[in-house]
């Protein structure tokens, strides 16, 4: 019985919605704003790397923001986005890294799908008052986060196209 | 001969539903005892006037996957030591009232949980402590608990702004669980920037 019910309520739970469906649901709304950089948008195609930094950049699909900009975050309807996302990543699929923040100012959450040497999806959420909250993915297969570190010096060498990521910039100041 | 057997076999269902019921029992009761050492402080994530910071296993073994230097046998120790810690939690306020409540939480979970005191320090108004719960030698402990105190004096000088507002830590509670060793908690505390680190390292010097 016990067991029955355990499954039950986790295929409950997989049926609900995913950050995936919200993010199609939501990213055309007003308030709402998006981004999707496939990794191809990164100019590498000039700059040398071994074998192990190539296999990371592969494992790597694409960075994937939403963000919800909201002067008066008092109001009822940013509330209700804001309690949405915390309940679709309370799904305890979703592994938790590490959380911060204070209700003052806002708060952040960082969690992952996969195993800690093998990630399908990072994700960092993190809302600040008077200014919004934003969903970051970094979707892909398999990303290992000591290989990914050795991006680092590739990111350097790298060409960024002129892109709206200083719009996410902004967001942090 | 037949009802025999069917009652013993009757009487070995009957044992096999109560030892599962038993189990689940079991479970239910320890449920809520193993959940209570995490959420001693954890009340303090929803309060307003607290800034908390949690770093989970997972985190940790996640950075374990990172290759760093292994050619530098510091830098091997402090990943095996990384390795080992289940979890971090830092809570911060500049609330005198919900500094005091966090004072008797502390103090409510030194007992409950018979950590014992390292070491102290006290320097005008600033009082840190250490307590640890033993663990495998006298190097290893399970759990580290840092609570400081009346850091006011020592902020003035500094300022800290977080999201263009004046921060004052003035009760840090820092906690830090898994296999640890004390050695290794300093070299760790230097690298990351967090509150506390020095008078970590402090603790770590002193026990060697």
């Amino acid at each position: 019985m016990v067991v029955l019910f355990l499954v039950a309520a986790f295929t409950s739970c997989n049926q609900g919605p995913t950050l995936q469906t919200y993010y199609v649901d939501n990213e055309l709304k007003p308030g709402f704003a998006s981004f999707d950089v496939p990794t191809s948008f990164i100019d590498v195609e000039h700059v040398e790397m071994t074998d192990e930094q190539r296999e990371a950049y592969k494992s790597v699909d694409k960075l994937n923001v939403l963000t919800y900009i909201e002067e008066n975050t008092d109001l009822a309807e940013y509330k209700i986005e804001l309690e949405n996302v915390k309940t679709i990543l309370k799904n305890p699929k979703y592994d938790e890294l590490m959380r911060g923040g204070n209700s003052k100012d806002g708060k952040f959450v960082v969690k992952f799908l996969g195993d800690v040497d093998s990630i399908d999806e990072l994700i960092i959420f993190g809302n600040a008052n008077k200014k919004g909250f934003m969903i970051a993915r970094i979707l892909g297969d398999n990303m290992n986060a000591g290989k990914l570190m050795s991006l680092q010096s590739v990111l350097k060498d790298a060409k960024f196209e002129d892109t709206n990521l200083s719009g996410l910039t902004d967001f942090f100041k | 001969m037949n009802n025999l057997k069917k009652l013993k076999q009757n009487n070995n269902n009957k044992i096999k539903t109560m030892s599962k019921k038993l189990v689940i029992i079991t479970a239910l009761l320890l449920a809520p005892i193993v959940t209570f050492a995490q959420s001693v402080f954890d009340k303090y994530e929803d309060n307003a006037e607290v800034s908390s910071f949690v770093i989970n296993q997972k985190a940790f073994r996640m950075l374990a996957t990172i290759d760093m230097d292994m050619d530098d046998k510091e830098a091997q120790e402090t990943m095996d030591m990384v390795k080992k810690i289940t979890g971090l939690k830092v809570f911060t306020t500049g609330d005198e009232k919900v500094a005091a409540d966090m004072g008797a939480t502390v103090n409510s979970y030194l007992k409950s949980t018979k950590l014992e005191e390292l070491m102290r320090f006290k320097d005008g108004e600033q009082t840190v402590k250490f307590y640890v719960k033993e663990g495998k030698d006298e190097n290893h402990v399970k759990e580290l608990l840092m609570y400081m105190t009346g850091l006011k004096d020592l902020m003035e000088g500094q300022d800290i702004n977080i999201n263009g507002k004046k921060r004052v830590f003035e009760t840090v509670v820092l906690s830090l669980t898994g296999d640890i060793d004390l050695r290794q908690v300093s070299k760790i505390t230097n690298q990351m920037d967090i509150p506390g680190g020095e008078q970590l390292k402090k603790a770590g010097e002193k026990k060697n």
